[in-house]
C-alpha cells in the first residue's frame, strides 16, 4: 500500500499540482507589469482590458501579447509606441505616467477589417 | 457502485476461446508461406528474431509495475499542459504547447519511431485511458483482484472490428484543419476522449475503449503489424504445459491481459497493446519481446477483416487529403477545410464529401478494380485454380498498402517536424504563450532546417514503401493463389496500382 501512496501522490501532484503551479507562476510573473493587455483583432474583443489606470508618476511597464495576427500598439500622447505585436508572442513597453489625464491608446498596424475600432485608453490619476 | 471485475487467483482452465486459439496456434498462421524460406526485399529472411528480452535487465525492467505507471505520469504531465494550453493562454498554435506538443513533437515520434519499431508501445504509454483503468482496478500501480468501478461488460460481439475506430479516425480526420491549428479544439478532441473513455471503462471491460473505439488506436492496430517489434510467446510447449494460462486469466503479478488477447497465442500486433501484463503474469517467463523484420505480422492469413482494409484505404487515403490541404497549392481546397464559422458550413461540407470520397470510397473502388484484374489474371493464367473469391483477394492485397501507407506518413512528417520542429523549444519555455521563459529557450527564433532535402528524404521513404508493399503483394499474391504461375500474373495489376498510388503520392509531396 506503500507504493500506492506514493502513486496517488505523484498522479495528484501532476494533475492538481501542475496546473496550480502553472497558475500561480503566472500570477507572480504578471505582478511584475502594471497591466497585461491581449490583443486581439476588434471582431474578437479588441485590447482587453481597454481600459488601464496608473498613477500619475508612476512608472508602467505595459505587457502586450498578440493573440491572432500582428498588431501595434500607440499612446500618441505620452510619445509610446509599440511598433510589432507578433502573434504569440509579449512586447514590453516602459515609460513614465507624468502628466494626469485620459489618453487613447490605438492598434497601429491594418489588422482587420474593424481595424479602426481596436482602442483603448489609458487613465492617469493624479497624485493624491 | 458494485461491479464484476475480478480476476481468478486459481488455476483455471483456459476458456473455449482459448482453447480454439491453442488448436488454431498448431497449424501456420502465414497458411501456405513458409516463413523460414521466404525474404523480405529479397534478403531479410522472414523468420529472424532477435529477443531483446535477454538483455541483462530488460525483463526485469518489464516486469516491473512501475514502468507503465511512470511513462503514465511523465505523459500526464505533458498532457496536463495540453490541455491547459487550449483554455489558459494563446490561440495561436505555433506559441500553443498543445498544438506544438501534440501534432509536430508526438506526431513525430509515431510517424518515425515509435510506430516503424516499437509497435504499440504508445498505447503503453497513452495517459487517455489511465484514469478509466485506474477506476476499474482502484490500484494505480500495484496488482489488485479487488472489486473496481466497473460494470465490465462485453462488447457486442457484432461490434468487435476496426470500424467504429475507423469512424472516429474519419471524424477527428476530417476536422484534423481545425483541431491541429486551434488549441481550444485540440483540448476539447482529447478531453472528450478522456471522458468517453473514463465512462466506457465504466461499463465495458478491460480496453474496451482502447481496442475498439480510440480514433489513434485503429491506425497504430493496423500499422504496428509492419512494426520491428514483436511481443509473442518464447517457446509454445512451455505454454502447452503449462495448465494455469497466467497470461490469460491473470497472476498474483499480473492482471489478464487487458487488450482480451490470449497472449500466449499472439500472431499479430494489431491489439497488443504493450501493457507488458504478459510478462508480469506469466510465472515461466514465457513471454518476449523481439526484433524482426519489418512487414512480418502483413502476412499473417488469420484475424484479418474488411474494417482493417478500410483503415488501410482511411490512412492512405488521409495522408494524400492532408499533404493536399496543409501543403499544397490548392488554397480553394484549403479554405474549404479551414472551418472558422456556421458561415463556413457549405465549403467545409465539400471538404467533407471530398475526404470522404478519396479516403473511404474513391480508393476502395480502385483496390477493387486491382483486385478484380489480378483474380481475372490469375484464373486465367490457371483455368484449373481454386477460386479463393473477390472478396479474400480484396481484403488480403489490401494488406500491401500498410508499408507504403506508413511510408506515405513518414514522408508528409518530414516538413513538420523540419520545417516546424524549432517551435518546440520556445513552447517549452513558454507553454501558454504568455511572454514567460522558464529555460531560457522562449525567443529561440523559429529555425526550419533542410528544407532543401525535403525531396530527397520524402521520395526515398515513399519508395522504399513502394517495394515493401509490393514485395509483400507477391507473398501475398502467393499466399491466396498458391505457389504458381498465376500468382505471379495476378501481382502484375498490384504492381501497377501500388506504383500509380507512389507517384501520386510523391506528385502531392513534391509537386
Amino acid at each position: 500500500m506503500k507504493q500506492e501512496g506514493l502513486a496517488i501522490l505523484l498522479i495528484l501532484a501532476v494533475l492538481i499540482g501542475l496546473p496550480v503551479a502553472a497558475m500561480q507562476y503566472e500570477k507572480a510573473f504578471a505582478r511584475r507589469f502594471t497591466a497585461t493587455i491581449w490583443a486581439r483583432q476588434a471582431e474578437r474583443g479588441g485590447f482587453e482590458p481597454a481600459e488601464i489606470r496608473v498613477r500619475e508618476g508612476e512608472r508602467v511597464r505595459l505587457r502586450i501579447i498578440g493573440d491572432d495576427v500582428v498588431h501595434g500598439l500607440a499612446i500618441p500622447d505620452l510619445g509610446v509606441t509599440v511598433p510589432e505585436i507578433k502573434p504569440g508572442e509579449e512586447s514590453i513597453v516602459e515609460f513614465t505616467a507624468d502628466k494626469p489625464g485620459a489618453y487613447p491608446f490605438f492598434c497601429t498596424v491594418l489588422c482587420s477589417p474593424r481595424h479602426g475600432y481596436m482602442r483603448g485608453t489609458l487613465i492617469v490619476e493624479p497624485r493624491g | 457502485m458494485s461491479t464484476v471485475f475480478k480476476e481468478s487467483k486459481a488455476p483455471v482452465a483456459p476458456q473455449p476461446e482459448a482453447r480454439k486459439e491453442q488448436r488454431a496456434a498448431s497449424v501456420s498462421p502465414t497458411g501456405n508461406l513458409d516463413m523460414s524460406r521466404e525474404r523480405f526485399l529479397g534478403f531479410i529472411p522472414a523468420d529472424w528474431r532477435l529477443e531483446l528480452t535477454r538483455l541483462p535487465g530488460m525483463r526485469r525492467l518489464l516486469k516491473s509495475r512501475w514502468l507503465n505507471f511512470t511513462l503514465f505520469v511523465v505523459n500526464w504531465a505533458a498532457f496536463v499542459l495540453i490541455l491547459m494550453s487550449g483554455v489558459y493562454g494563446t490561440v495561436v498554435g505555433n506559441h500553443s504547447f498543445g498544438i506544438v506538443f501534440v501534432w509536430i513533437v508526438w506526431w513525430s515520434l509515431l510517424m518515425f519511431l515509435l510506430l516503424p519499431f516499437t509497435a504499440r508501445f504508445w498505447c503503453g504509454m497513452c495517459p487517455l485511458p489511465t484514469i478509466g483503468e485506474w477506476l476499474q482496478r482502484l490500484r494505480l500501480v500495484g496488482k489488485s483482484g479487488e472489486r473496481g468501478f466497473t460494470l465490465n461488460l462485453k462488447w457486442p460481439k457484432a461490434l468487435r472490428t476496426m470500424w467504429i475506430a475507423n469512424l472516429a479516425f474519419l471524424t477527428v480526420g476530417i476536422f484534423s484543419g481545425v483541431i491541429t491549428t486551434r488549441p481550444l479544439a485540440t483540448t476539447a478532441m482529447l478531453g472528450g476522449i478522456i471522458v468517453l473513455a473514463v465512462v466506457l471503462h465504466m461499463v465495458f471491460e478491460k480496453r474496451t475503449f482502447c481496442r475498439y473505439l480510440c480514433p489513434v488506436g485503429g491506425f497504430l492496430g493496423l500499422y504496428s503489424n509492419f512494426s520491428a517489434m514483436e511481443i509473442r510467446r518464447k517457446d509454445f510447449e512451455t505454454c502447452k504445459g503449462h495448465k494455469t494460462k497466467e497470461c490469460f486469466v491473470g497472476s498474483e503479478t499480473g492482471y489478464s491481459c487487458p487488450w482480451l488477447e490470449v497472449p500466449m497465442n499472439l500472431e499479430r500486433n494489431t491489439y497488443c497493446g504493450w501493457c507488458f501484463e504478459c510478462m508480469r503474469s506469466c510465472s515461466r517467463d514465457n513471454m518476449s519481446i523481439r526484433l524482426r523484420p519489418f512487414g512480418t505480422d502483413l502476412l499473417v492469413d488469420r484475424h484479418r477483416e474488411l474494417g482493417e482494409s478500410w483503415k488501410a484505404f482511411i490512412m492512405l487515403g488521409a495522408a494524400g487529403m492532408y499533404a493536399t490541404t496543409m501543403m499544397g497549392p490548392w488554397g480553394t481546397i484549403k479554405d474549404w477545410a479551414n472551418l472558422t464559422g456556421l458561415a463556413d458550413m457549405p465549403d467545409f461540407l465539400k471538404f467533407v464529401v471530398l475526404f470522404i470520397s478519396v479516403t473511404a470510397v474513391g480508393l476502395p473502388l480502385v483496390h477493387a478494380l486491382a483486385a478484380h484484374l489480378s483474380r481475372r489474371l490469375a484464373l486465367a493464367g490457371d483455368p484449373g485454380l481454386a477460386d479463393p473469391g473477390l472478396r479474400k483477394v480484396f481484403l488480403n492485397f489490401s494488406y500491401a498498402l500498410v508499408p507504403l501507407g506508413l511510408m506515405g506518413w513518414a514522408a508528409f512528417s518530414v516538413p513538420i517536424v523540419l520545417a516546424s520542429g524549432s517551435y518546440a523549444l520556445p513552447v517549452l519555455s513558454d507553454p501558454f504563450g504568455l511572454g514567460w521563459d522558464l529555460f531560457g529557450t522562449a525567443h529561440v527564433p523559429w529555425t526550419p532546417v533542410g528544407t532543401g532535402l525535403f525531396p530527397y528524404l520524402q521520395v526515398p521513404m515513399v519508395l522504399f514503401g513502394l517495394a515493401y508493399a509490393i514485395d509483400v503483394a507477391a507473398k501475398l499474391s502467393r499466399q491466396t493463389f498458391g505457389d504458381t504461375r498465376a500468382a505471379l500474373a495476378a501481382a502484375i495489376p498490384q504492381v501497377i496500382y501500388l506504383g500509380l498510388l507512389s507517384v501520386a503520392l510523391m506528385w502531392l509531396f513534391i509537386g
